[in-house]
């Protein structure tokens, strides 16, 4: 069986860019969210083994979305997608117990590492 | 040991490179920088504000011809919508935006966001807001793109 993604992000490209390259590798995006509300309901629905998460999003943003998945599941694999990639926002991620941030526009190589590194923790 | 911080951030240069880079990248497409251009077809404008220690507005106005390539290179060749198009231009400013506040985040040591671009429909009611500015002209083999930053660093 294959494991499952759920992507949060208002973009339709970034949401292709990742279902291009993840299924290629065998991973299944079960279901996309367009802003965090919508991405919490599907979290409860769909139970995803992993969640890709945009911060810069309508409503509430990418880090509250996590923490509201984290209160909701404290177990849940979440990995940070931006294009603001500089140390504060890394450490922003890592303030609310994440360590995943990858950068926009996002590449192969560094998502299926950091995914592969999520799976381990 | 403490943070060494630059004091001056030169951002013209900054989001020179970036934007240049990153459509590259992105969509194969070589923008060329100019003293100036001129629009020569229907233009699309956006506006990516900033919070926080660089607060502003970026401004970008493309020709309709070169935004359709972008957009297209990036979807891969996959038709599209109208709003569609907007949508994949908006994350494509998103990106290359992002990278270059992120550039200069690490570089004054200080924290910036951005918030989602939005599209203009009425053109006329936009005026430029105070502050320092930057503008940078492009043109390429699809059409042009003019860049204005407007800003204050805190």
């Amino acid at each position: 069986m294959n494991k499952t993604i759920l992507v949060i992000d208002d973009s339709p490209f970034a949401s292709q860019q990742i279902k291009d390259i993840v299924e290629e590798f065998g991973y299944e995006v079960i279901a996309y969210a367009k802003n965090g509300e919508e991405g919490i309901e599907k979290y409860k629905e769909y139970k995803p083994h992993f969640v890709i998460l945009d911060i810069i999003m309508p409503g509430i943003d990418g880090l509250e979305t996590a923490e509201l998945i984290l209160k909701e599941d404290p177990n849940a694999k979440i990995m940070m997608l931006s294009s603001l990639c500089d140390a504060g926002t890394l450490q922003e991620v890592k303030s609310i117990g994440l360590k995943y941030l990858i950068p926009k526009p996002v590449e192969e190589d560094v998502l299926m590492a950091t995914l592969e590194l999520l799976e381990k923790h | 040991m403490p943070t060494i911080k630059v004091e001056s951030v030169n951002v013209h240069r900054i989001f020179d490179e970036v934007f240049t880079a990153l459509t590259q990248k992105i969509s194969s497409i070589e923008l060329t920088k100019e003293e100036e251009v001129n629009f020569s077809e229907k233009t699309h404008l956006f506006i990516i504000k900033t919070k926080g220690s660089f607060q502003g507005k970026i401004y970008a106005e493309i020709e309709e011809g070169l935004m359709e390539q972008i957009v297209s290179k990036i979807n891969k060749g996959r038709k599209m919508q109208d709003a569609e198009k907007i949508l994949f231009t908006m994350e494509y400013l998103n990106i290359v935006c992002g990278r270059a506040l992120s550039e200069i985040n690490n570089q004054t040591g200080n924290r910036s966001r951005l918030t989602v671009p939005h599209y203009v429909t009425d053109k006329t009611s936009e005026e430029i807001t105070d502050g320092e500015s930057e503008m940078l002209f492009y043109q390429s083999t699809h059409g042009c793109l003019k860049v204005t930053v407007v800003y204050k660093i805190e």
